[in-house]
């Protein structure tokens, strides 16, 4: 959970940097297009300065033609009809030709003596015009401009005038004044929606501007006092003058009531001192003007790197959330794994513990603590050999532990552990290293089975073994007496015997022919009671193994095989020492056991007895052509000796095998270690 | 007269064996021992013509009395006595160094022959042992003879077709069938890959055997 808010928050961060670098790499696009924007206005505002400038003053050279003619003067001079007539033709050519609003011409009194407007509703002619300030400056000889909102025509105007001299003279005897309409000006000023131009007053009313509602308003916010002078002055109608709202925050820049922001600039008019020009510009404007090829180039590529972004950061989500479900789901596993691990070594019925490096337990099985008595507290973190018999613990000190930690691996390894009663029992133990990195073995996981049962069962074993081996010896030594008893001793008396029914038989041959008869019969008996005897002998134990040796018993017992089966039977043999009584015994045992079984099962024609020995092994084997027998069978029912055969050979340390098959004859190989006893002959 | 010493360790069987020896008429038995160490004692003291000696006696049997007795007597004869059938003693005794053997069961019939045999310097070995002899000695013992082969009977019959022997011969003196004889014989044929009778000879002879 928490990798993921990591991640989500890493998103997030990601996002907001590619935002914020986007932002300002806006702004400072914006930046530089405000500044571009303030350069072209300054050009702007000052071609339309300069064209106000010209537009105020185009008329100052007229005005001065005017006041130079001829009909002028006369007309103030000489004011008769014709005078009249002649002036009001200059004033309507003047007026037609400059395009003006009004021509006019007035007396030193101030009043209109002649205009070109005589003939309209709002005549200036008699009306009286001296309170205006181009009046009073032209009169003192001095040529004005004037804006003013017309008296008469309620319409604002420029007002141009120049003094009408008579010749040589110092002093005005009137004046002409040409009006120009402001709406005309205006009209030539044309301007985009977003400016706005505005021209004001030293007293700050404003009288030309491409905003007709702000016309006649204040800029700024005006005293009573300064209202009733502008009042007095009749400049500007009757008022009432209000103000147009705009507050002014800095030198450049102004808001309206609206909360409007504008970029301002200002500057005075040539031959309009303490008159003011203002040109207002909206921010908002300026901005999308700026703003809008930016963002139509901008938007598009800013939006869809925006998606790109959102997507990729939301796959790359999607991809570790995976990657930490997935993560999950492995730990999940190993965690489950760990578990099933750690119930398996503490639940499983078998002894099982870790040591360390030094010797010392990390860690036992229940069972471990159940078999031994001792609670794990007790025992984690002893050395393992507290808990062995002495030899134990000095057999792996010395042998075992090296070597384990040296291969890792150590199998069977007999050990006696006391218990917590001081009862020994009998293990084995197998373990193995898990190894760190280096490939060192760190610890140790080792199993333990009691073998207390087993060792005792071995041990009975054992002693049933000695106990068959010396029986079978003592039988063999039984045998062997029994057999010389029967030979040596009633074989003895035999033969005496038979030596004196001999003797009696040629004694009587002559003079008794019935006794030399029955000697004769006696004889024929002895005879054949001696030969079932040394028979009797024989078959208990052959006197030739015992003085002879083995080779000599078995080249006897092959051909006497041989004499009673007429199966032909080849004794091979290479040099044999004497071998030691046991191991011929079992030989020729062995052979004996396994011609019998030829004789009686085999149907065989050939059989092999092969001797051979070597320094330190005895190699027999019996080899016959007959039927064989299923091998499986064998086992089950031992009607064939083998597992006798096997006894034998067991009890000298060797080995007994059975080579059989249906069909293809029988081998049997014995071979049995010879001991320092026998040595080559 | 012949001065015989008996050695033998049961008395009623030196009984029998002194009266079949003197009622010969010229031996006379000038010691009898009772086990080995006797046997040598009283042959240094009597310097018996032939020793007869039981091969198995207490402590001294008599083969070890033969090994005793030669380096010291080497031309004292000495027959070997014994209760075994087996032919298996009479190489041992031979190759020891005794010039007869013969069983106690055929001494009525044969001690007498023996000793003036072994007496006059020849051996004295019964048929039987005789064969063996010739047929183990032809063997050798080393294990690398083509007769390793061949089982007992087998050599004895080939021996005896070597020697001329008919079937119903070597039937009679193995005691068994015509018929037993005539599959030894073809056994041995196809044994030794050989054809008939006269290569079976030629094979006898080459392997010593018989005497050519």
């Amino acid at each position: 959970m928490r990798l993921r808010l990591i991640i989500f928050v890493l998103s997030l961060l990601a996002f907001m940097s590619v935002s914020i670098g986007g932002y300002l790499y806006y702004s400072s696009l914006r930046r530089a297009a405000f500044k571009e924007a303030e350069r072209q206005a300054a050009t702007h505002i000052e071609l339309i300065k300069k064209n106000l400038s010209s537009f105020l003053s185009e008329n100052i050279k007229p005005v001065k033609a005017l006041a130079s003619m001829e009909e002028m003067l006369e007309m103030l001079v000489r004011p008769r009809m014709e005078a009249r007539n002649r002036a009001n033709a200059v004033l309507d050519l003047f007026k037609a030709s400059l395009e003006v609003n009004v021509c006019y011409l007035m007396d030193h009194e101030g009043t209109t003596v002649a205009s070109s407007n005589r003939n309209a509703s709002d005549s200036f002619v008699g009306k009286n015009f001296a309170f205006r300030p181009y009046f009073q400056q032209a009169i003192h000889s001095a040529p004005s401009t004037y804006l003013a909102l017309g008296t008469t025509s309620h319409k604002r105007g420029v007002y141009f005038s120049f003094p009408v001299f008579e010749k040589d003279e110092d002093i005005p005897i009137g004046l002409v004044v040409i009006k120009a309409s402001i709406d005309q000006i205006e009209k030539n000023l044309s301007l985009p929606t977003d400016e706005m131009i505005l021209v004001a007053d030293p007293l700050g009313v404003i009288f030309i501007s491409n905003k007709n509602k702000w016309l006649l308003h204040t800029i700024d916010k005006l005293s009573e006092e300064a209202i009733s002078n502008i009042a007095r002055s009749r400049q500007f109608g009757t008022g009432p003058w209000p103000w147009t709202g705009l507050r002014f925050l800095s030198d450049t820049s102004a808001a309206d009531g609206d909360g409007n922001r504008y970029i301002v600039h200002r500057a005075g008019i040539d031959n309009y001192p303490g008159w003011l020009f203002f040109h207002l510009r909206s921010e908002q404007a300026i901005s999308k003007t700026v703003s809008a090829p930016f963002t139509q180039a901008a938007g598009p590529v800013v939006l869809s790197l925006c998606i790109l972004i959102g997507l990729s950061v939301f796959v790359l989500y999607r991809k570790a959330s995976g990657e930490i479900l997935q993560r999950k789901a492995v730990e999940k596993a190993l965690r489950d794994s760990e578990e099933r691990y750690r119930t398996l070594y503490h639940h499983t019925p078998a002894m099982l513990h870790s040591i360390d490096r030094e010797g010392r337990l990390v860690s036992v099985s229940d069972y471990w603590s159940e078999v031994m008595g001792y609670s794990k507290s007790e025992v984690i973190g002893k050395p393992l050999v507290a808990f062995f018999t002495p030899e134990s613990r000095e057999y792996a000190e010395q042998v075992v532990f090296p070597q384990f930690f040296k291969s890792g691996i150590c199998k069977d390894i007999p050990y006696r552990f006391i218990k917590k009663n001081g009862e020994i029992i009998d293990i084995v133990l197998s373990a193995i290293s898990d190894r760190n990195t280096d490939g060192r073995a760190e610890r140790s996981l080792a199993v333990s089975f009691d073998v207390t049962d087993i060792m005792e069962l071995k041990k009975a074993q054992n002693q049933l073994r000695r106990l068959s081996a010396s029986i079978m010896a003592n039988q063999e030594k039984e045998r062997s007496s029994l057999a010389r008893e029967l030979h040596d001793e009633l074989g003895q008396v035999l033969t005496a015997l038979r030596m004196d029914a001999v003797w009696f038989q040629e004694r009587m041959q002559d003079t008794n022919r019935d006794g030399a008869e029955r000697a004769m019969a006696m004889c024929n008996l002895i005879d054949k009671t001696i030969e079932e005897v040394r028979l009797m002998a024989i078959r208990l134990r052959p006197g030739v193994l015992d003085h002879l040796g083995l080779v000599d018993a078995l080249e006897w017992y092959t051909a006497d095989f041989e004499r009673r089966t007429e199966v032909s039977c080849v004794f091979e043999h290479g040099e044999v020492a004497d071998t030691e009584e046991a191991v011929a015994t079992a030989a020729y045992r062995i052979t004996q056991e396994a011609l019998t079984n030829v004789a009686r099962h085999a149907a065989a024609k050939h059989v092999t007895v092969n001797l051979q020995a070597d320094e330190d092994r005895l190699r027999l084997s019996i080899t016959d052509d007959g039927t064989g027998f299923d091998l499986t069978v064998l086992d089950d029912s031992d009607g064939l000796g083998v597992a006798g055969m096997r006894e034998r050979a067991s009890l000298l340390g060797g080995v007994l095998d059975v080579d059989a098959s249906e069909g293809r004859g029988t081998a049997v190989y014995f071979r049995v270690p010879l001991g320092e006893k026998n040595g080559r002959r | 007269m012949i001065k015989v010493l008996l050695a033998d360790d049961h008395s009623i069987v030196r009984a029998g064996l002194r009266r079949i020896v003197e009622e010969s008429g010229d031996m006379a038995v000038v010691a009898e021992a009772s086990d080995g160490r006797e046997a040598i004692r009283l042959v240094r003291e009597h310097l018996p013509d032939v020793a007869v000696v039981d091969i198995s006696m207490p402590e001294i049997g008599g083969l070890e009395v033969i090994h005793r007795l030669r380096p010291e007597f080497p031309d004292l004869p000495i027959l070997i006595l014994t209760m075994h059938e087996e032919q298996q003693y009479a190489v041992r005794v031979i190759e020891a160094g005794a010039m007869g053997y013969i069983t106690k069961k055929s001494a009525p019939e044969q001690l007498v022959t023996a000793i003036r045999k072994v007496h006059a310097g020849s051996r004295f070995l019964t048929e039987e042992a005789a064969e063996y002899l010739a047929l183990h000695v032809a063997k050798g013992r080393t294990g690398k003879s083509p007769l390793d082969l061949l089982s007992a009977r087998e050599l004895q019959v080939l021996r005896r077709l070597a020697l001329g022997h008919t079937n119903r011969e070597i039937a009679q003196a193995y005691n068994i069938s015509i018929k037993t004889v005539d599959t030894y014989r073809l056994r041995l044929l196809k044994k030794l890959e050989l054809r008939n009778n006269a290569e079976l000879s030629r094979f006898a002879i080459q392997n010593r055997l018989i005497e050519p």
